[in-house]
């Protein structure tokens, strides 16, 4: 699941000062499971905005909507006319569907509500815990589940530092160490020797510096067949 | 045709007339009176003679009995009985061009039920009453179970509506029933009930003080002057038997014994009418069986008792069989006899209705329908002895039947809805609920002359209702399959699946999967948020200072001081931090929060949900308004003083 949170009100607040309507958008996956903009956020933050004008006699329109999912432009589609006649989108979803609608609504102004963060897994009905770094290059076969790319502060492939200590992390002692996990694992599965190998440099070509990184799948071979079809014809 | 069951609250399915009982349980917690009364009369139209003598099946069949006492619904009934503002009695809507004219002879509860319902469905309705007022056997009910004014309120609201009422008119060879369709009633429906008293074969009977209970009772309690002994022997063990025992007590009876077949255990008679009995000094001599009355001196002098064996044979039928060798004999000088009812049908002579060889009425159980094609029988007379909710729902039926009847001119059986009740509590949360519901049962002592609740009892008995069937509802078309629902409810009432969804014989309404669902896609079937009161609550007088807004529990929040408006929710767990906003944005600067006492309350996980919700909407308004304030009041008792404020 992709982690949000939500920015704090005065540096919302600040980024909508030249709006007079507002639609504060809303997204029903991720967002809403994590609590960052689902309809609860979406409700409370329309009141709360409207809380903190109150004395600025500023006579703003907040109008929450929430859809299904907001990287996906058919859901977006059926509130698209409210969309594009507000002054500006306050959006709540994650920095992909806030992508998505200012591409898809290139005159109005798009601003974030959220900060994306990261990928991660329920540790607590309050807690989350980055587990992924979307690299592109998945060796969690090789580290005993235990992802060091995305779970351990240097990265490291060949661990654990000098900076472990009592299964923490130096650079927070709230964080656990992730090869602390790893050897432990492999300790227990019997397999200590595997981490005797040393993980040659890894190849990054596949992470997320070259540039926006895309996915397609032709050999689904989906497309609307009439339709494309009869334009090609 | 198989028809699947509806799902209904457990005291609901016991009604005979599916009373929601819940329903109006929680709306005397949330002080709401009016509303319960409207809930009563909407299955029921004799709702205060049930809040007196009903025998509750509804609280049998409630699900807090194994936890700890069943909810006292009567108790609550006559609660609302007593204090809802009853709208004035009326005349019903006005007659449709097709309808009906119909007779109903007997003025009881199924006949006046009958009367009452087709009237009501724009028919003329007529009843003919044996004795000098309506309301039939519940007027040998002794008023100090059942207060004449109880009677006197239902029968004149039933009546208001437009229903004409002869009294004195007996159905019998004279006036016979045929004569009524004669003078063109479409239909008529018997409802004459069980009016005899059964006999018995003893040399004797029927002299002055060897007499039958109904008679006897019908002049005590219609205001005749009667006899009763000083040594009173009652025969029987049924309900009327405990009845006529503990009147002829009050009556002057020194002494009263009780005399039945059946063993204490398999004694008819609800336990605790019994126990009343006992309690006045009436003796029950159970598993005896009067075999002859002594006279001396053309008087009753003594009877003798036989010892009795067993009542019922293997398969469990009535067959009682005696030993002739221990005989006792008493000293009375009146016995009444309580072995039963029989009807009387001497209304059915010169017409066409048929009877059996036995005498019995031919009649067709589910249509109601004698062998006349327009007279119906109904009630007591037509399904022997019962309660009076029961001759009330057979009142219903037969209504129902002979409005169609009238309408369409076919008589159908009707399409009886499915019912099944919820299941019965898991003992997971059976223990659970043990551990987290906090409220100490007042359940009410199984009494039928328990004291009147007062409204402070009343409201917390209400609240004792485990809100069967009236909890969360999952949206699926909003559920974002979070999982917070599954992970905070403390009965472990969500359940995954293709969709979320929460258990409805596990939930209990408690609302903090609602108040904290992010996708707003729960809704409790027992509290429209929508409705809140806050949606009318005036602005404050002074928007410069704010003003304080107090949000108290409805069911035990009191009246804080101090406050410029107080809004109650049926349980402030419910909340959401954007119904504490929208306090604020009403422009008061300060919520006050008032749960009820942690040992009032029944949901005992509820307040931590409080102060979290408190917490939430704390967070959000510091940044919007930081001079607003959510306060979380405790009560008193709760660890500090009275009124306390903790600031979130």
């Amino acid at each position: 699941m992709i982690v949000m949170k939500q920015k704090p009100l005065d540096r919302i607040l600040d980024r909508l000062r030249a709006f007079r309507k507002v639609v504060v958008l809303g997204c029903g996956t991720c967002s809403t499971v994590c609590f960052a903009g689902g309809e609860r956020e979406v409700e409370e933050l329309c009141c709360s905005l409207q809380l903190a004008l109150r004395e600025s006699h500023a006579e703003v329109e907040f109008e929450g909507v929430t859809c299904k999912r907001a990287c996906d432009w058919e859901f977006l589609e059926p509130m698209a006319d409210s969309l594009r006649g507000a002054e500006a989108i306050l959006s709540l979803a994650c920095g992909a569907g806030t992508n998505l609608i200012a591409d898809k609504l290139p005159g109005v102004p798009v601003v974030p509500g959220v900060d994306t963060t990261f990928l991660g897994a329920n540790a607590a009905p309050d807690a989350w815990s980055e587990m992924c770094a979307g690299c592109g290059d998945c060796i969690l076969d090789q580290t005993f589940g235990v992802c060091p790319v995305a779970r351990c502060a240097k990265t490291l492939l060949n661990g654990p530092c000098g900076g472990t200590k009592d299964g923490k992390c130096e650079v927070n002692p709230e964080t656990e160490c992730a090869w602390a996990k790893i050897v432990e694992r492999a300790r227990a599965l019997g397999r200590l020797g595997d981490l005797e190998r040393i993980v040659p440099p890894k190849d990054w070509s596949s992470a997320r510096d070259g540039g926006q990184r895309t996915l397609k799948r032709s050999d689904l071979g989906l497309r609307r067949l009439c339709t494309e079809d009869l334009d090609e014809g | 045709m198989s028809v699947s069951s509806k799902v209904i609250a457990p005291c609901q399915a016991g009604c005979p007339v599916r009373t929601d009982a819940g329903r109006y349980a929680r709306l005397v917690a949330e002080g709401r009176y009016d509303e319960a009364y409207e809930v009563i009369c909407r299955a029921n139209p004799f709702p205060s003679v049930c809040a007196h003598i009903c025998q509750r099946p509804c609280e049998k069949q409630c699900r807090r009995g194994p936890l700890d006492a069943p909810v006292g619904i009567r108790s609550l009934k006559r609660f609302v009985v007593q204090h809802a503002r009853r709208p004035a009695p009326g005349p019903c809507a006005p007659e449709p061009a097709a309808s009906g004219r119909v007779a109903v002879v007997g003025a009881g509860p199924a006949g006046l039920t009958a009367a009452y319902d087709l009237r009501l469905r724009g028919h003329r309705a007529s009843v003919f009453e044996r004795l000098d007022r309506p309301g039939g056997m519940l007027n040998v009910i002794p008023r100090y179970r059942l207060p004449q004014e109880a009677l006197d309120a239902d029968v004149a609201a039933i009546l208001a509506t437009g229903i004409e009422l002869t009294c004195g008119w007996e159905a019998g060879e004279n006036t016979p029933v045929a004569e009524l369709l004669e003078r063109g009633f479409d239909a008529v429906v018997v409802a004459t009930g069980l009016s005899r008293s059964r006999g018995i074969a003893v040399p004797g009977f029927g002299a002055q003080r060897f007499t039958a209970a109904i008679p006897w009772m019908a002049d005590v309690w219609l205001g005749k002057k009667v006899d009763v002994g000083r040594r009173v022997a009652v025969i029987g063990g049924g309900n009327v038997a405990a009845d006529v025992a503990r009147t002829a007590r009050r009556l002057g009876a020194e002494q009263v014994a009780l005399i039945c077949l059946e063993s204490r255990e398999e004694v008819p008679a609800e336990p605790q009418e019994i126990a009343l009995a006992e309690g006045e000094g009436i003796r029950l001599l159970p598993r005896q069986a009067l075999k002859r009355v002594l006279n001396r001196d053309g008087q009753i002098a003594a009877i003798e008792l036989m010892s009795v064996v067993s009542v019922f044979d293997e398969a469990g039928r009535f067959r009682p069989t005696y030993d002739p060798s221990r005989i006792r004999t008493l000293s009375v000088d009146m016995v009444i006899l309580s072995i039963g009812q029989a009807p009387d049908r001497s209304w059915a002579r010169g017409t066409a209705v048929r009877a059996d060889e036995r005498g019995r009425i031919v009649v067709d159980r589910e249509t109601h329908l004698t062998s006349h094609p327009r007279v119906f029988l109904a009630g007591e007379a037509l399904r022997g002895p019962g309660s009076a909710i029961q001759a009330v729902a057979d009142g219903h039926r037969v209504a129902e039947i002979v409005a169609r009847f009238l309408e369409l001119g076919e008589v159908a059986r009707p399409a009886a809805a499915e019912v099944a009740p919820l299941d019965p509590f898991p003992e997971d949360v059976l223990e659970r609920l043990r551990r987290l519901a906090t409220v100490a049962a007042e359940a009410e002592p199984f009494a039928a002359s328990e004291p009147s609740l007062d409204e402070a009892a009343a409201r917390r008995e209400g609240g004792r209702c485990l809100a069967c069937l009236a909890g969360a509802v999952i949206d699926e078309t909003k559920c974002a399959s979070c999982l917070t629902c599954f992970r905070v409810c403390p009965l472990d009432a969500v359940e995954i699946g293709e969709a979320m969804r929460a258990n409805p014989a596990r939930c209990q309404a408690c609302g903090v999967c609602a108040s904290v669902c992010p996708a707003g896609a729960i809704s409790l079937a027992c509290w429209d948020r929508a409705a809140g009161e806050w949606a009318t609550l005036p602005a404050p007088a002074s928007r410069e200072t704010g003003g304080t807004v107090a949000v108290v529990c409805r069911h035990d929040g009191g009246s804080p001081a101090g406050a410029d408006e107080i809004v109650a929710v049926p349980c402030l767990a419910r909340l959401r931090p954007v119904d504490v906003l929208g306090l604020f944005r009403q422009g008061y600067r300060t919520v006050a929060l008032h749960p009820c006492a942690e040992e009032q309350c029944k949901y005992g996980a509820a307040w931590k949900n409080i102060e979290s919700v408190a917490g939430c909407a704390s967070a959000l308004v510091r940044g919007a308004w930081p001079e607003a304030r959510v306060e979380v009041c405790l009560p008193a008792g709760e660890g500090g003083p009275v009124g306390s404020a903790q600031e979130t």
